[in-house]
């Protein structure tokens, strides 16, 4: 007779970075249910934003995530942008892009290293991390630190890449591709790796949407959808189309994240190549007043500001929905059916950031 | 938008289309997106103090974004909409914990318990304070 039990995965788990539980009912080997628990990181960042001068909430809203920081500010700034009636010069707007697919390159490669280690791969873990300490330095290089690198500002950037710094970008570029085509070739064709990803934690389209997934996991499902479209930044002129797979598994995750690098890598090259002879900021006028929404694609799947001014130096109400908020419930929908020996592989296939999911 | 057309206090979305719905018809009018695939995106509960203002925001495509707006009193409560968008859950026990939104029928309820322990204060985003900490979820 099957023999059900109940057990806690997480909230300290190997395979997670940050703290989130599940409650796996197991009906012997298989997974019956998952019931997720949160709140062990939660900071009360909203809260907090609603007590700091506007211009201060860039530097918070960084901290929310230390992958993507560059991409909270930019999302933050882009709203009140909109709010203040700023036009952002062109060669801050591309800047921003550079910044922006640079922050998707170190975080896809951040995952792919960590979903190699979910599965056993030391190796490959480590080749992602090595090629991941590559676009580290461009960042130190070009912003002056190498996590949160605070270049985004209200009205544009706060610092310039010179000359020099690009070409030595374009360079590093070129080195770090050679060593990712190796590394992300055993990814997708390596007989472990696929034994251990194809099929499992299988997301169709149609649940995908109902369930609100984001960023990749709603793109391996086959839903062309990429925040980038709305054309912000300089994406009305760097055009990208959506990376899209439709089997809907993990292996399936993995490959868009591995073709958005290459994306990337194209993105990056164009935005040097197009880069606009302007100024790189306006300065502000005046304050923010009206309710505005605010969207950008982060690696993980589209982030959204909603902001409420009212014309004083603090905003009424400052919302941030991240893409992993989003994928918690699809991958509530995705353990059901699976073994237990899977369920880290799943789970690390939608790339969850706690430290974002909760604020 | 120009400084004159902007309304003097927050007001409305400057710049995506929303709809305001009575509370009545919310969940139809979130079935009707269901039906026409429009990916739900999030919730945002504002905390006008004698009401919340509620938007749900729902993505057609990956472009365009479309928004319902509810305003509630305080004490009233809010139907959740997880019977047509179970990814609703996450965001309704949120508002209801932070804001003392008083959401009924959330599909997987937590009971005031998703990021706060008993000892916290009831409701911290909220900008009135009522009520005493929600009960411990049995579990």
């Amino acid at each position: 007779m099957a023999q059900r039990t109940v057990i806690p995965f997480g909230p300290q788990h190997p395979v997670l970075p940050e703290p989130i539980q599940l409650k796996l009912t197991l009906k012997d080997e298989i997974v019956e249910e998952a019931l997720p628990h949160i709140g062990y990181v939660h900071r009360g960042v909203e809260k907090a934003a609603e007590r700091m001068d506007y211009t201060q909430n860039v530097f918070l809203v960084e901290r929310i995530c230390g992958i993507c920081s560059f991409i909270h500010a930019l999302c933050y700034c882009q709203g009140l942008e909109r709010l203040m009636g700023l036009e952002v010069p062109r060669r801050a707007a591309y800047l921003r892009v550079i910044w922006s697919e640079l922050h998707r390159l170190q975080s896809h490669h951040l995952w792919l290293g960590l979903y190699a280690d979910a599965f056993g791969f030391e190796s490959l873990f480590m080749e992602f991390w090595r090629c991941r300490e590559m676009l580290m330095d461009i960042f130190e290089k070009t912003a002056g630190s190498r996590v949160i690198i605070s270049a985004c500002c209200i009205g544009g950037v706060r610092r310039d890449i010179s000359d020099q710094h690009l070409q030595e970008t374009l360079d590093t570029l070129e080195a770090l591709e050679a060593a990712f085509d190796k590394s992300s070739d055993v990814m997708l064709n390596d007989y472990t790796v696929k034994k251990r990803t194809v099929g499992k934690g299988v997301l169709p389209a149609d649940k995908a949407i109902l369930l609100g997934a984001a960023g990749p996991v709603l793109r391996a499902s086959g839903v062309e959808q990429d925040a980038r479209q709305t054309g912000f930044a300089a994406y009305d002129e760097l055009r990208v189309e959506p990376v899209v797979e439709t089997a809907g598994d993990c292996y399936a995750r993995a490959k868009v994240r591995i073709r958005e690098c290459r994306q990337s890598l194209d993105l990056v090259r164009r935005a040097i190549a197009g880069l606009p002879d302007t100024d790189i900021a306006v300065r502000p006028k005046g304050r923010p007043n009206g309710r505005t929404i605010s969207r950008v694609e982060q690696p993980r799947g589209e982030l959204l500001y909603f902001l409420a001014a009212n014309g004083t130096q603090k905003l009424d109400r400052l919302r941030v929905r991240t893409p992993t908020f989003a994928n918690v419930a699809p991958l509530v929908h995705m353990l059901p059916g699976c073994e237990v020996a899977d369920v880290p592989v799943i789970v690390l296939s939608i790339d969850p950031c706690i430290s974002c999911t909760e604020r | 938008m120009t400084e004159a057309a902007r309304p003097p206090v927050a007001a409305v979305c400057d710049v995506e289309p929303t709809r305001p719905v009575v509370v009545a018809d919310l969940c139809a009018a979130a079935e009707a997106m269901a039906v026409r695939n429009l990916r739900f995106v999030t919730a945002t509960c504002l905390d006008m103090g004698e009401t919340f203002d509620i938007y749900y925001h729902f993505a057609d495509g990956g472009v365009k974004l479309e928004n319902l707006l509810v305003t509630i009193p305080r004490e009233a409560e809010l139907p959740s909409i997880t019977g047509s968008y179970l990814g609703a859950f996450l965001v309704e026990n949120e508002m209801k914990e932070l804001f003392g939104v008083n959401v009924v029928d959330i599909a997987i309820d937590y009971n005031g318990r998703l990021f706060m322990t008993e000892l916290d204060q009831p409701h911290p985003m909220a900008k009135v304070q009522s009520g005493a900490a929600p009960a411990v979820a049995g579990e």
